[in-house]
């Protein structure tokens, strides 16, 4: 339009652009350059620090390859429990008479902090059955009490004949603990969006595929799976930029002992308990790195959905 | 190909009943039009015969199998539906080929049966698309495709036409009846338009209330209604009613309206039941009531002052809403006609075409001819 003053549009934009700066661009330009620095950021270190992550002396008590692995076991276990076990929900809740209570009870554990519900199921996971309720259950059914928060025995172990030493790599029983309780608050999340999803889905389309002489397994397959996926992209999405960020979870229940650290717990370690803010802002950029991909997938996604519209 | 049966069919819910005691037979091969306002029971019955809804009584039999207890997907059946239900994520042709592929259907059989669909509804292009990219009549196309391929028993269809503009269901209503006729197979198909059930059923069964008002050809139905719901629901703009009380004159019959009299001749009159001072209801079609300048010869009527309300041109005729005494009619004249709003005209009915029924129940109380005999029970009074 003529006459009009073209700074008018950066006026407009000013507050967001100063207030992204301020508390987003610059912070990471800092973190990258702090992450070049010494210990205390005071001289240039080169790549030392990420050195460092790569070849884990073990110093400082920071195992990076560890909290790397396990958040790489984060990233494939929490979403593939959460996001299926939310999917069944749904249908199932979809089917019941009180459908809006059973959401409800299911949904209830996001709205605790994540540093309440870390109390909570330290007490449930605690060896003693006399408080811990997970021993006293399986202890009912016969099973010796287990050390949850602190067994380093594999997984694998039970489904194997070597003994519970022989670990390998992030599957430890107290890491699925943890991504256990992380599944137990999310999957209200996936249930809701997965149910919003399933409720646009028109129930003339599923009786169609009825009459077409598809079994109800099929619907759900070839029809209700293909149709969600959008939706089921999203939970997807969010829950594994969750996983790659846990922090307050595995700080309350474990506080990252018996390998239970993850990038975001040694980060907070190395940072303000070692004092090393160079490996701290490494960890973070990694950590960062990491997002970075399944943000440009799911924007990318975005686009292309407002595109086909 | 088979027969449809319904055999004394009920489905109740909790707080109504939806379809109430319908017994019926559907011919192999017949068209055959559910028609009614919503809440009748028409889509219901459809659902019931598709498998998408339990039946509280009475047994359905498509050709010598009953099906109740039979699931959707084994009935034999293909359905289009008024959203026309197609699966968004598959291209048209897997669409069309769905239902096939759960049935095992070799591969390059169904490659064959979908292409011969396709050429049929001429929807060869759009094949490889998916359905967001294609308009209302084409989604429409690929439903009604995604049914041929199945080569059903029967054809159920929902309402199709009733998401398409005026212009494209004029069209399709022709394309169905040919359809029809080409593939030989029963039809079975729910609408509320009466337009759509005059032009391709060839039998039409009437609900009100879930409950079968008449079932019978287009025109056993035009031209004797079993009831006043059917007179006044088939035929466009819909009859006139008044009431009136019958007279008996020495050996005829007369009509006295308030304000008018009309005589009843001896043939339109029957005989039975319709004694001095029956309190009666008249139906008359806007057709039948005359500009008495273009009144077709051969016909007897009455000519009565009235005054003008209202003109609709339509172009190829006219309505004209008419005041005869405080009785409101609505005519359908020659478009030439001189009734102008506000002027009192002379307007010719046509006394033997008018329908009698009984005031009271709304029965017809003309002779049946034979095969238009009544189909239902006794109205029941339904809850809704």
């Amino acid at each position: 339009m003529a006459g009009r003053n073209p700074w008018t549009p950066w006026l407009w934009m000013s507050p967001a652009i100063i207030l992204l700066t301020a508390f987003l661009v610059y912070p990471v330009i800092d973190t990258l350059r702090r992450s070049f620095l010494d210990a205390r950021s005071n001289s240039w270190v080169g790549f030392d620090n990420y050195q460092f992550i790569i070849d884990n002396p073990q110093t400082l008590a920071a195992n990076t390859h560890s909290a790397l692995l396990n958040n790489a076991l984060w990233l494939i276990a929490f979403p593939l429990l959460a996001v299926p076990l939310g999917l069944i929900l749904a249908v199932l809740t979809s089917r019941v008479k009180y459908e809006a209570a059973a959401k409800a009870g299911i949904f209830i554990p996001m709205a605790i902090s994540f540093v309440a519900a870390g109390v909570i199921w330290k007490f449930m996971f605690e060896f003693n059955a006399n408080i811990g309720t997970v021993n006293a259950v399986t202890g009912g059914v016969g099973l010796d009490p287990t050390a949850w928060l602190q067994d380093r025995g594999g997984l694998q172990t039970w489904l194997t004949d070597a003994g519970p030493d022989q670990w390998w790599g992030p599957l430890q029983i107290n890491n699925f603990a943890l991504i256990f309780v992380a599944t137990w608050m999310w999957t209200g999340f996936s249930l809701v969006v997965l149910s919003a999803g399933l409720k646009s889905i028109s129930t003339e389309m599923l009786e169609a595929a009825r009459v077409d002489g598809a079994t109800e397994w099929q619907i759900f397959r070839r029809i209700i799976i293909p149709v969600l996926s959008p939706t089921i992209a999203v939970v997807t999405t969010t829950l594994v930029i969750q996983s790659l960020k846990v922090f307050d979870l595995v700080w309350v229940m474990s506080g990252g002992r018996f390998d239970t650290d993850v990038v975001a717990t040694l980060f907070f370690k190395q940072s303000f308990i070692a004092g090393h803010f160079g490996i701290g802002a490494a960890l973070a950029v990694v950590l960062l790195l990491a997002v970075v991909p399944v943000m440009v997938v799911s924007i990318r996604r975005f686009q292309f959905q407002e595109e086909t519209r | 190909m088979a027969s449809v049966t319904f055999e004394n069919v009920t489905r109740q819910y909790p707080d109504n009943i939806a379809v109430n005691n319908l017994s019926m037979e559907v011919a192999d091969g017949e068209f055959l039009v559910l028609v009614g306002p919503s809440g009748c029971g028409k889509s219901t019955t459809l659902r019931m015969l598709a498998g998408l809804e339990s039946i509280s009584s009475g047994r359905i039999l498509i050709g010598d199998r009953v099906v109740n207890n039979v699931a959707a997907r084994d009935r034999d059946i293909a359905m289009v539906f008024q959203s026309y239900a197609l699966y968004p994520h598959m291209s048209v042709r897997d669409n069309m080929a769905f239902g096939l592929e759960l049935r095992k259907v070799p591969k390059d059989e169904i490659k064959r049966r979908v292409d011969e669909a396709a050429a049929i509804l001429g929807i060869e292009p759009l094949l490889g698309r998916k359905p967001r990219a294609l308009s209302g009549g084409q989604r429409q196309r690929v439903a009604l495709g995604r049914a041929i391929v199945r080569d059903p028993a029967v054809f159920l269809l929902d309402e199709p036409l009733s998401n398409l503009d005026a212009k494209l269901r004029v069209q399709t209503r022709a394309e169905l009846t040919k359809l029809h006729q080409r593939l030989g197979t029963t039809f079975i198909y729910v609408t509320h338009d009466q337009v759509e059930a005059m032009t391709m059923a060839t039998r039409i069964a009437v609900l009100d209330k879930g409950v079968l008002q008449q079932l019978g050809t287009p025109r056993e139905l035009y031209e004797h209604p079993r009831n006043r719901f059917v007179a006044g629901f088939i035929g466009s703009p819909s009859m006139n009613f008044f009431d009136a009380r019958v007279e008996r004159d020495g050996a005829a019959l007369r009509l006295i309206a308030p304000g008018f009299t009309l005589p009843l001749a001896a043939e339109t009159a029957p005989a039975a039941g319709l004694g001095d001072r029956t309190e009666v209801t008249v139906g008359i079609r806007p057709e039948h009531v005359y500009d008495p300048r273009f009144r077709p010869a051969e016909t007897r009527a009455t000519d009565l002052p009235a005054t003008v309300e209202l003109t609709e041109l339509m172009g190829n005729e006219m309505f004209v809403h008419l005041d005869v005494h405080g009785t409101p009619l609505l005519a359908r004249v020659d478009p030439r006609t001189a009734a102008r709003p506000g002027e009192s005209i002379s307007v010719a009915l046509d006394h033997d075409r008018v329908h009698l029924f009984d005031k009271a129940t709304g029965e017809s109380l003309a002779k049946y001819p034979e095969g238009s005999a009544p189909v239902s029970e006794p109205k029941a009074r339904v809850a809704t």
